[in-house]
């Protein structure tokens, strides 16, 4: 076991790097010279020279992408064009709303998503099957803002049930952190949803055609016991890796749900850094995303093994 | 079809009497209704609705002209605000611009652009596949790059490739149509991978056709069905991946109305006219829907190899 984690944790070095050196190349190529951002509008030439040779802008390529991952590795992740301050620091400062807007996501798709596939495919065909299906189809369609807003108009404008817009931290307390989350949650994870319904109805449509769900049945188990736990916990490999796989989607939503909804996490930073042409903080959140990503996955992986001892890599 | 099976000798009852030899069934017998492809799929409901809500879009966004008499950029600061009335069929945005026109005229754009990145990640995916599946040597390193470019999420990517190359609308189709690619590749070379291991690759091999021959006579127009489910689901994602690149001002100019944009130009007064964002959002909505719909009965049909129930 501690081997097979070592070997998956060491597979994903060489992704990651990939993945640092397409970023690295994109901030590269982008316009505009950095030296001159950094000098400020007064700055002389000689001025801009000397900016240059302190940063090493002036070295040749790899030189600078072996320095810019020399400080990656330290949690350096250079220094905001606009603020002027470093990009790890902006990252950490927003990392409270976006992990609660991701965590309560997370769960509630989760929690709605699962029982809705199982009932899906345990009345396959059936008119109740065509509705949860229909609604993920649904669910696949709506862009996220579109839902955010709907949402938000009925729920927030109309009903005047939860507010419209906004964070709490959670230092303000569980409920009024939470009551800003539902309507934002709801919204970013209707897609993910509609992934995680779907890829269970097909999971536990082939494994309930297998032969141990007949014998389950024989022994006269009930039927719920044979969905939620002989069944279920068989197909959860499939539902597992598209869990891992959607989170690529909830990251991008994030973006889009925390601008319309004023949550001031690293979505709201990166929407920010786009008008602003802040390159080093696009970079540095898609950086991060991306290792938020691949680390997600890994972990996804790891978790195979305690639903199917058989799996090894 | 029928017509020159019943001619032959073999079918037909009279010829049976006087022929010697035992008579063996007619190959296609005429009273079996065969329906092809399209009378399979012409009988499956979504498939029908989806393409009837294609036609309509698209022809709405061809006639776009005959549609509405307003043009969709044109400023009038003291027509702002309008509610919905009959010169105005869903009213006038902060700057007078006629609602109904931006949403009929950004159909133009959004399925450009949605058609554009099927076109070109189902062309460079098909290509990028095809030499993975086939060129052994290549494919570690090929797929190895794929899945690195497939853990950036794909709207930051885009978002990345935007703020590099500043917003158009042609940007906005290479930006995704980059992100999709690496999706097309993987699995264009799976079916390369399944259908190298088939008996007739096999015998064409031993028959001592040429590598190019075998890959386009043989291996392509197997790629084909899954290329095609493929490309409509690239087209769905790409026009809501180009809403959301609009829609946070990373996608095509502002000036340009897609839905997009329509839709981030009515977020200042959403709570007051929900209108400005909705009617774009319903639009956006179905056209999606639609394809999803037409893509699934396509995979349903055309494709056994993907799963049926997914």
């Amino acid at each position: 076991m501690l081997i097979f984690t070592l070997r998956r944790i060491l597979a994903t070095i060489p992704v990651m790097l990939a993945v640092a050196l397409f970023i690295f190349v994109l901030l590269y190529l982008a316009p505009g010279d950095p030296a001159e951002m950094i000098a400020g509008d007064n700055a002389s030439a000689a001025e801009i020279e000397q900016v240059r040779e302190l940063l090493g802008l002036n070295q040749p390529f790899l030189v600078r992408f072996a320095d810019w991952t020399a400080g990656l590795l330290r949690g350096d992740l250079g220094v905001s064009v606009f603020s002027r301050k470093p990009v790890t620091e902006l990252i950490l400062q927003r990392l409270e709303p976006t992990f609660s807007l991701m965590a309560t996501t997370l769960i509630i798709s989760i929690t709605a998503a699962i029982p809705m596939g199982v009932i899906a495919a345990a009345r396959a065909g059936s008119w109740i099957d065509r509705a949860i299906m229909g609604t993920a189809v649904l669910g696949f369609s709506v862009p996220v803002f579109a839902t955010s807003y709907a949402l938000s108009w009925i729920f927030s404008i109309q009903l005047n049930w939860l507010p419209v817009q906004g964070y709490q931290p959670l230092s303000e307390g569980l409920w009024a952190w939470f009551r800003h989350l539902i309507i934002p949650s709801i919204a970013l994870g209707s897609v993910y949803m509609a992934l995680i319904a779907r890829i269970t109805r097909t999971s536990m449509l082939e494994v309930l055609n297998q032969d141990y769900i007949r014998t389950a049945m024989a022994k006269g188990q009930s039927r719920t016991r044979i969905l939620f736990e002989h069944a279920l916990k068989n197909a959860a490999v499939s539902i597992l890796t598209v869990i891992g796989l959607g989170v690529a989607l909830l990251i991008g939503g994030a973006v889009v749900t925390e601008s319309v909804f004023s949550i001031p996490g690293i979505g709201r930073l990166t929407v920010d850094a786009i008008l602003q042409r802040d390159y080093p903080v696009i970079q540095g959140v898609v950086l991060f995303f991306s290792f938020v990503y691949v680390l997600i996955n890994l972990a996804v992986d790891l978790a195979y093994r305690l639903f199917d001892p058989r799996i090894r890599l | 079809m029928t017509g020159p099976t019943s001619l032959t000798p073999t079918a037909s009852p009279r010829a049976d009497q006087f022929s010697a030899a035992p008579v063996r069934p007619p190959l296609f017998p005429d009273r079996v209704v065969r329906r092809g492809l399209f009378g399979r799929i012409g009988r499956d409901t979504a498939f029908v609705v989806g393409i009837g809500l294609i036609v309509v879009i698209v022809g709405g966004a061809v006639f776009a002209p005959l549609l509405t008499p307003h043009d969709p950029m044109m400023i009038s600061p003291t027509a702002r605000l309008r509610p919905f009335s009959t010169d105005h069929l869903f009213g006038t945005d902060r700057l007078g611009r006629d609602l109904f026109a931006r949403v009929v005229y950004g159909a133009r754009i959004s399925l450009f652009v949605g058609v554009s990145v099927a076109f070109l990640a189902a062309l460079i995916g098909l290509f990028i596949g095809l030499v993975s599946g086939y060129v052994r040597a290549l494919d570690g390193l090929i797929m190895r790059s794929m899945d690195a470019l497939m853990s950036i999420p794909g709207i930051l990517l885009a978002i990345a490739m935007m703020a590099l190359f500043g917003s158009s609308v042609s940007n906005v189709i290479i930006s995704i149509t980059l992100v999709e690619i690496p999706r097309v590749a993987r699995l264009v070379r799976g079916v390369v991978l399944s259908l190298r291991e088939q008996v007739f690759v096999e015998a064409a091999v031993t028959s001592g056709n040429s590598s190019s021959r075998i890959i386009l006579r043989h291996i392509l127009p197997n790629t084909m069905a899954p290329l095609i489910v493929q490309a409509s689901y690239v087209c769905a994602s790409a026009m809501l991946t180009e809403s959301i690149l609009s829609f946070i001002g990373a996608g095509v100019p502002v000036t340009v109305p897609s839905w997009g944009n329509v839709m981030a130009d009515g977020r200042a007064l959403w709570q007051i006219r929900p209108s400005m964002i909705f009617v774009p959002a319903v639009a956006l909505s179905l056209t999606i829907l639609a394809i999803n719909l037409v893509g699934d009965s396509l995979r349903d049909h055309l494709d056994p190899r993907l799963n049926r129930k997914i």
